[in-house]
């Protein structure tokens, strides 16, 4: 049984009832229609996938947002279960995962491609199917990074390593418009980017690379890949999943290989 | 979209400091300073302003940097104008440019020569 789990929590009443509309008819069209329920402030998403469990459902889909799949794995932890989303809004995870729009999502959902794929972990606690990000950097049409820190973290219990930055990421997987060697959330393995320091006409050239995150392709920016990293030091630094703060420093984040039963697209980036 | 299947490039930038076991599976950049272990099965290619104080082991290995260790090279070594190596190394094939400082010893692996029997 499919197991819809709308989260309104993007878009208008309005503009929810207009989504709803073509959410029913594209189950209805692609012959995948289950039990679909809403999100309220009375029901949290946790309440909802206990409820699918609950009615043994075989596939439980995310309709809403990065964040609403986000919670979604995070509630279903270590259960087995399949997972499907169908995007209400623009999303990263969706041009991930090759699911540009409902109709299109629903048609995925019913052809059932299912892969593997690695889930990034933050203090055993919560997990991430991403990007986790850290350091500060103002969005905008010119981004305006803040001030350089040093960082000072350790990789598979093999190295320390020490070094300036103004912020960095820590990718499971992320859109690209172009074929990359990293970032792909099948390999086992987190890459982990750091930012350097730079001089406005840099951050004009690269200003691209710096809101997208593809830091690798920045002059001076380092790039490492471990199954496990540590944060020892700045002591509290945030660390978000998109504007979400899931953790401070010191933080341990590790890869949890194959751990998503996902429903993805022809057209997914990995 | 179909992902390139090679392993990701490392790389350490200038202002990075590693002290332990630097082990990867695709290719090694660094400029900045390592002390422990560098090991890749691929291509290392170390900057002018890098300073290593480790064993290397790699495919194939451009040095511009400093290096104070051994340096196992399964393929092609070659010492850039810029590069400085105190220690042994081992490699398939050597190119030392001029201006390059190289202390140890070196051994390098023999080519295997097929052997044709004289034509009567």
């Amino acid at each position: 049984m499919y197991y819809y789990i709308v989260d309104p929590q993007k878009i208008s009443q309005k503009e929810f009832e207009r989504v709803q509309n073509v959410l029913y008819s594209s189950l209805s069209e692609y012959k995948i229609a289950g039990e679909v329920v809403r999100v309220t402030g009375l029901r949290t998403i946790q309440q909802l996938v206990e409820n699918a469990f609950a009615r043994e459902a075989k596939t439980i889909v995310a309709v809403g947002s990065d964040q609403t799949l986000h919670e979604m794995i995070n509630a279903i932890g270590k259960r087995e279960v399949v997972v499907g989303f169908i995007p209400m809004v623009q999303s990263e995870l969706a041009n991930i995962l090759g699911v540009n729009n409902i109709s299109q999502a629903a048609k995925v959902i019913a052809f059932r491609r299912i892969e593997a794929m690695d889930l990034g972990l933050v203090n055993n606690n919560y997990y991430f199917l991403s990007k986790l990000s850290f350091g500060e950097i103002q969005t905008g049409w010119l981004p305006a990074p803040g001030k350089t820190f040093e960082i000072k973290f350790s990789a598979d219990g093999q190295y320390q390593a020490t070094l300036r930055v103004i912020a960095g990421i820590i990718v499971n997987s992320r859109d690209s418009q172009t074929e990359e060697r990293m970032a792909n959330p099948t390999d086992g393995n987190l890459d982990i980017l750091f930012l350097p320091e730079l001089s406005k006409w840099k951050t004009i050239q690269y200003r691209k690379q710096i809101l997208t995150g593809h830091f690798e392709k920045i002059p001076q920016a380092s790039v490492v890949h471990a199954k496990q990293i540590e944060i020892l030091s700045p002591q509290g630094l945030n660390l978000k999943v998109g504007e979400l703060i899931v953790a401070k420093s010191p933080v341990n984040i590790s890869v949890v290989p194959h751990m998503l039963k996902m429903i993805v697209g022809r057209e997914r980036k990995f | 979209m179909a992902r390139s299947q090679d392993n990701p490039e490392t790389i350490v930038s200038s202002s990075m400091r590693i002290e332990g076991e630097l082990k990867s599976n695709g290719d090694i950049t660094i400029d900045g300073i390592i002390t422990g272990k560098v090991h890749t099965n691929k291509n290392l290619m170390v900057g002018p302003s890098a300073q290593i104080d480790a064993d290397i082991l790699a495919a194939n290995a451009t040095i511009g940097g400093i290096i104070r260790g051994n340096v196992t090279v399964k393929g092609v070594l070659l010492i850039l104008e810029t590069g400085k190596i105190i220690g042994n190394i081992s490699c398939g094939a050597l190119g030392i440019r001029e201006g390059a400082y190289f202390s140890g010893a070196c051994k390098m692996t023999e080519p295997k020569s097929q052997i044709t029997e004289p034509q009567q």
